[in-house]
């Protein structure tokens, strides 16, 4: 890139010592293993979330008459069906009892049956990120209409798995979006408050611990009691993250100022300041750069919070309601005592928000302890 | 401004009756319940071409001082007359942010601490390179050049400059931080404790780098330790602070030949010396009591009631800094020129 005749500095670029602090931060996270694995593990559940209706074999709506309450199926292996073919993979069939007495249904599986399960099937058409005409699915049943039940079915006969792949979409984006709004306010109200310091620091620290000292749970009850119930479900939704959100920047706020405050007496702060720099650089390429990573760290640490108060919400009946779909409103529908005696797959929503809040803190402790490279 | 200045021309920096003073204030509505005198009336002057040293325990104000010069920290009250390059003169005391832009490119800072004082996420051309890229003095390959240069003076390899600091060790760490000090071609130099965190090899290194850069380059220093032996090889002028003032201020072979003030008779008593022949004749003094405290100074000489020749003059007059008997020899006492005091052991 120089002239070598002219100029007699030629330094290479790379050599030891030329890890940047992101390469420094990457090499220190790969030693965590148990977070690595849950960052691989927060990437799937967000894929899967992503691609909702091409993983789920059915919508969230398809309902069965006659397979309601149905337990889970098992996908087995190399199973020969009536015809006489055989199948790599497939789930047997159920047959139902009817309970002379109590008139419920029993159901059982039967092993004669086989039900061919197949990838990138056809089967119920449907409208991708509300843009594109598809029917393909990742995997379902070869014939449109057999029962396919991973997680069993609810009481209208609704597919378990389908709705809390559906309900990964709304409840992971819900802990995303709100950790955005949370994180602008956060960045803002904490940034002047350790920039400025004075009264500015005063009023925003008085309201951060205003807003702490109110008990979450009747505050946000409150709060989403407001939402008029004839709301669009979209708008509900949006004003569920803002409530979240809104409750939600103080932690930031506080490590964003608290950042601010000892970086602004740092070395190197008052160095760049006796180089010349303006107020601007001097925060957004000295200031910012040395705490984005701690920011990085505890917005992932803040993700589960905010999914677990959008499920407390939704279990509760305040939060998103039906038709949406999150794990909250799935884990609605386990609330009673039948559910727990004869249909305890309706807990597996439950299982899918256990996994996504422990992967994601996982994922955080491991952020948390690789990104500050030069604590010594 | 010019025709006003008292300076005489081989002086570059006039400090007069400089204050910094930190209020402390308690309670709601927030009122000042007293003040940390940090610096409380400190005149000196540093001549182009010499090294200046000032001395002092901690919390003695040197750092303050220091600080209120580069105007990081605003001073109270006093006046910091600054010659620059041009001629001109400013008050740094009353400068605004703007004005001190291109003093800043005259007058250059050295930190204590290697490791806290380099951006630890930018690459050593990013930070020896950001003084010349802000002020527009040069970029691209120039700056490339610049740096590859400065790395030279200063010791260090130029493909260095394409590392992190975390590659470099602390000695290392400090020749790139007197690499950015120089690079826009400054005058003047605080070096703040420059050398204090460094082990000693290490240090005599970065003494003699510094020696021979000024030698190179005719800078001027101002240099801020607590170590005298270092103070004396390097400066050539010291003077001593005790709570917020100076107490005396001299020549380097002079001070520490005679001292004309008991707190650098002490100081200089407690140098440590190597030569085991001495050193158990050692005579040593050991003051009293402790370092009064800034936000509550003694009334009179503020070394009065550790001081061994205390009389009740001391307790209640405050002795002013005054040349003694030998010239260019100044001290704040009012016995400076009767009392016989010792220096340091090894010259008797």
């Amino acid at each position: 890139m120089t002239d070598t005749a002219q100029a007699p500095i030629v330094a290479p670029r790379s050599g030891p010592g030329s890890a940047g602090p992101w390469l420094l931060t990457w090499r220190r996270f790969k030693k965590h293993r148990l977070a690595l694995v849950s960052g691989v593990v927060v990437l799937m559940i967000y894929f899967v979330a992503l691609f909702a209706e091409i993983i789920a074999p059915f919508s969230t709506e398809t309902y069965s008459a006659n397979y309601t309450y149905a337990p889970p199926q098992l996908v087995r292996m190399f199973g020969t069906d009536a015809e006489g073919s055989t199948h790599l993979f497939y789930v047997n069939d159920y047959t139902v009892k009817i309970d002379p007495i109590s008139l419920s249904r029993a159901f059982e599986t039967d092993p004669n049956k086989v039900i061919p399960v197949g990838f990138f099937v056809r089967g119920e058409p449907y409208k991708l990120w509300n843009l594109f005409d598809w029917d393909v699915h990742l995997f379902g049943p070869q014939e449109k209409g057999h029962p396919f039940y991973l997680f069993g079915a609810d009481r209208l006969g609704r597919d378990v798995f389908s709705r809390t792949v559906h309900g990964a979409r709304v409840s992971m984006s819900i802990g995303l979006v709100g950790v955005t709004i949370s994180l602008l306010l956060g960045i803002f109200l904490g940034g002047i408050s350790g920039y400025y310091g004075g009264w500015i620091d005063e009023s925003v620290q008085r309201l951060v611990e205003f807003l702490k000292s109110i008990p979450t749970i009747p505050l946000w009850m409150g709060l989403a009691a407001a939402i008029p119930p004839s709301l669009d479900p979209l708008m509900v939704y949006f004003w569920i993250t803002v409530i979240l959100s809104l409750l939600g920047w103080t932690d930031i706020a506080r490590v964003v100022r608290g950042r601010f405050l000892s970086l602004r007496t740092e070395d190197f702060v008052v160095a760049a300041r006796l180089d010349g720099c303006r107020q601007q650089r001097i925060i957004w390429r000295h200031m910012v750069p040395s705490f984005m990573s701690h920011i990085i760290a505890s917005v992932t640490l803040a993700i589960p919070g905010m999914i677990l108060a959008e499920t407390a919400l939704s279990f509760l009946g305040i939060g998103l309601r039906p038709p949406v779909v999150s794990w909250g409103v799935l884990l609605k529908e386990a609330q009673n005592i039948l559910a727990v005696s004869s249909a305890p797959w309706l807990f597996l929503p439950g299982l899918a928000v256990v996994i996504a809040v422990l992967t994601l803190n996982f994922l955080g402790d491991g952020l948390r302890d690789a990104v500050d490279p030069y604590a010594r | 401004m010019t025709a006003t200045a008292p300076n005489t021309p081989e002086r570059l920096l006039e400090v007069h009756d400089l204050k910094v003073h930190f209020p402390i204030r308690i309670g709601f509505p927030k009122r000042e319940v007293s003040r940390i005198r940090a610096v409380d009336g400190v005149s000196f002057h540093i001549n182009a071409g010499e090294t200046l040293g000032l001395v002092g325990e901690s919390g003695c104000g040197k750092s303050t001082t220091t600080r209120a010069l580069l105007r990081v920290t605003p001073p109270t009250d006093g006046r910091i007359d600054y010659r620059k390059p041009d001629g001109s003169h400013i008050d740094i005391a009353k400068a605004s942010e703007d004005d001190m832009v291109p003093v800043y490119r005259d007058m250059r800072a050295v930190f204590q601490d290697p490791q806290a004082s380099l951006n630890p996420r930018m690459r050593v051309i990013d930070i020896i390179g950001e003084v010349l890229l802000v002020n527009g003095l040069a970029s691209g390959p120039a700056l490339e050049a610049r740096v590859g240069e400065l790395l030279r003076k200063v010791g260090l390899p130029p493909e260095a400059m394409w590392r992190f600091p975390h590659a470099f060790s602390g000695g290392e760490r400090q020749r790139i931080s007197i690499a950015r000090a120089l690079a826009p071609n400054p005058r003047f130099v605080i070096a703040d404790e420059a050398v204090s965190a460094l082990d000693v090899s290490v240090r005599a290194q970065i003494i003699n780098l510094l020696q021979d850069l000024q030698a190179e380059l005719g800078l001027t220093y101002l240099f801020v330790s607590h170590d005298l032996s270092v103070v004396r090889h390097i400066c050539n002028r010291v003077a001593v602070m005790y709570v917020g003032r100076i107490v005396e201020i001299a020549d380097v072979e002079d001070i520490f030949a005679k001292p004309r003030h008991p707190y650098t008779e002490a100081l200089l008593s407690a140098v440590p010396v190597a030569d085991p022949t001495i050193k158990g004749r050692s005579r040593r003094i050991r003051l009293p009591g402790d370092v009064a405290d800034p936000g509550n100074v003694p009334p009179g000489c503020a070394f009065h009631p550790r001081c061994r020749f205390a009389t009740d003059r001391c307790k209640v007059e405050t002795p002013a800094l005054q040349p003694t008997a030998t010239p260019g020899h100044q001290a704040a006492c009012h016995y400076a020129d009767s009392l016989d005091l010792r220096g340091a052991f090894d010259i008797q």
